[in-house]
């Protein structure tokens, strides 16, 4: 099913007056597809997953299901969630408590009048799926918080549903339970081709599972892209910091010609390929990832600064850097310096990147 | 003796007295139902069981305690239902619906109840009578279900409330109507504060004598309250003996919903919808 989400705002009142949770957002989602909305708590991913699944009205804006428009209130037309063929999973899992597994997962088919014997089919193969097939007797306090997750999935998913929505499903796991799913969840994906509509804070789950990703801040659309690029090219200095762990240095500077201007009298070349930017002048920030901050032996044409912090991070050695031009995190693969070692750092220009401040 | 030990002693010295205060009461009027002659208890007149008064309240025609029971378990399990639905119907839109002054009705709803019974009946007789409903058992159903309206409404708001709305758009998700997911999820979730407040409902009912007393005049609608309390002896004296064995049958429908439901009544509420 092809989703469209065109201009959508969506404002609450309340006692403190009305409060924008979306502005003017617009989303393709091609059929099959996994989308990720990506965004700190607040930034009104879940408020969109809603308006998906006919939880919420728009306020203003258009959602079409295929060609089927199901939410315009400009044309006062609204579809109710049970007419959207949609399934949910949500983070807290909402479970029927007063139901079985069985029941719980043969729920959407039974208020759909479906007959008994494919009910017991289809949850069956549902059940089967996910692994839950000697767990069908249980209620849901008594199983465990993984064992909860499959069950609401197997609910979302036994009446194949055009859109699959989800809400953090995962952020109850604990880690190691998480990745599993998480590499579960994308398989299962791939399998049924439906699509899926998934809303996390969590970076490394919006990179790992979606083919594109939509980062949100404040209600508004900051980048829309494939995880590489958002990672490659990232559209804002929101963009830089949220995605990427650890996150992106971002340094103050100041355009100079062909050159960057760092704080401390350092000079950083611009690339010629990025020469031609629109606007390349005044102030800018100064992006670059912990990984391409290269711990080098000559001393030209590098920052000099000092190891405050060595995290082993196992594979790789997390370094926290007093600089010349300020703190700094940098990543190295092998025999790290030792904390108060003074080093120094090789900025590629090639893998700077420049976020021009608004006028 | 250490302080444990002395308090653990005092604990079980209130809880005897507690429910000593509380079942005496009920012994007493155990005991006078079984006793030949009901001389409240006279040491000077022998205790002899016996079970002739409840023969003679279940059997003897003239008595018509049978019916009297009969209409009270009909006027109490009709305006229990009744009051159940109609109050949850009320507490779910209350908890659920963005409704501006949503406080304000639950108080309004409140203030309803506090008016004195006393203060209505002589209208509610005018007003059943023009109905032509005197001694019928709808007459009693009507005020019993506005009576037991208010509470309903309040212990059920309470219980609805802690219903995680989680499960409420599941269900709307999972192709529920509004309708729907008040009696598949929120009900089924909630069913001890059903059960308890149909108990509540039902007791009320059940017990209630001032309107039953104003709106029946024979068996054909009186409820036991009244009826047993109109109870003559054949010699014009005051039959205890039989008063008290019917007020103990009297006790057994309330005594026997309350050991059906209990188990329902103290279930864990929403174990295992939602995690935390």
């Amino acid at each position: 099913m092809h989703l469209t989400i065109h201009n959508c705002s969506k404002r609450f009142r309340t006692l403190r007056g009305t409060v924008e949770a979306l502005r003017e957002v617009s989303l393709e989602i091609g059929d099959g597809e996994f989308f990720v909305l990506l965004g700190p708590s607040g930034c009104g991913k879940s408020t969109l997953l809603n308006l998906v699944a006919g939880l919420e009205r728009p306020s203003s804006g258009e959602i079409r299901f295929g060609e089927t428009v199901v939410a315009a209130p400009a044309r006062r037309i609204f579809v109710s969630p049970r007419q959207r063929n949609v399934a949910m999973v949500f983070q807290s899992y909402a479970l029927y408590p007063h139901l079985d597994v069985f029941g719980n997962i043969a729920f959407p088919l039974k208020v759909a009048g479906e007959k008994e014997g494919a009910v017991r089919d289809a949850v069956a193969e549902a059940a089967g799926r996910l692994g839950l097939g000697d767990l069908l007797g249980r209620r849901p306090g008594e199983l465990s918080g993984g064992q909860r997750q499959r069950v609401a999935i197997a609910r979302a998913l036994v009446r194949r549903p055009s859109v699959f929505l989800l809400d953090e499903p995962l952020s109850n796991l604990d880690a190691q339970l998480r990745a599993g799913t998480r590499t579960e969840l994308k398989a299962l994906q791939q399998e049924l081709g439906i699509t899926t509509l998934y809303v996390t804070h969590d970076q490394t789950e919006a990179m790992t599972l979606g083919h594109r990703i939509a980062l949100l801040e404040e209600g508004e659309i900051v980048q829309v892209g494939a995880p590489q690029e958002l990672y490659d090219a990232p559209a804002t200095p929101f963009a830089a910091t949220f995605i990427g762990s650890p996150p992106m240095n971002l340094l103050q500077g100041l355009i100079i010609e062909r050159e960057v201007l760092l704080p401390g009298g350092f000079l950083v070349n611009v690339p010629v390929e990025k020469r031609d930017m629109e606007g390349l002048k005044g102030e800018v920030l100064v992006g670059i990832r912990p990984e391409h901050l290269v711990v080098v032996q000559e001393k030209e044409g590098a920052v000099p600064g000092t190891v405050r912090m060595v995290e082993p991070l196992g594979r790789e050695f997390l370094l926290q850097i007093a600089s010349g031009i300020g703190d700094l995190q940098a990543l190295v693969e092998k025999n790290p310096p030792q904390r108060g070692e003074n080093v120094n750092l090789y900025i590629d220009p090639r893998r700077v990147h420049f976020f021009f401040l608004q006028a | 003796m250490s302080e444990e030990r002395v308090q653990r002693i005092l604990l079980y010295c209130g809880v005897t007295g507690a429910v000593l205060f509380c079942l005496a009461p009920f012994g007493y009027m155990v005991l006078t139902g079984l006793s030949l002659r009901p001389d409240f208890l006279r040491p000077e007149i022998p205790l002899t069981l016996t079970a002739l008064n409840f023969g003679t309240v279940l059997t003897d025609p003239s008595l018509h305690f049978l019916a009297y029971l009969r209409n009270s378990l009909v006027v109490s399990a009709v305006s229990a239902t009744v009051a159940v639905l109609v109050a949850s119907l009320a507490a779910y839109a209350l908890t659920r619906l963005e409704a501006p002054g949503k406080l304000l009705i639950l108080f309004f709803i409140l203030g309803v109840s506090l008016f004195p019974q006393v203060s209505l009946v002589s209208w509610l007789y005018k007003f059943m009578a023009t109905l032509g409903w005197i001694n019928t058992l709808q007459a009693l159903v009507l005020p019993y279900v506005a009576w037991t309206l208010p509470l309903a409404v309040w212990i059920l708001y309470s219980y609805f409330t802690q219903i995680p709305r989680d499960l409420d758009r599941a269900a709307l998700v999972d192709g529920c109507t509004r309708l729907q997911v008040l009696f598949r999820v929120v009900l089924p979730v909630a069913a001890p504060g059903v059960f308890s407040t149909f108990l509540l409902a039902f007791i009320f009912a059940f017990n209630e004598f001032l309107f039953a007393l104003m709106l029946t005049a024979d068996y054909t609608a009186r409820t036991v309250p009244v009826g047993i309390a109109l109870f003559e002896g054949r010699h014009g004296e005051l039959p205890w003996g039989e008063i008290m064995a019917a007020a103990t049958v009297a006790t057994l429908p309330v005594v026997l919903l309350t050991l059906v439901y209990q188990r329902r009544i103290v279930q864990g509420l929403t174990r295992g919808a939602v995690k935390g």
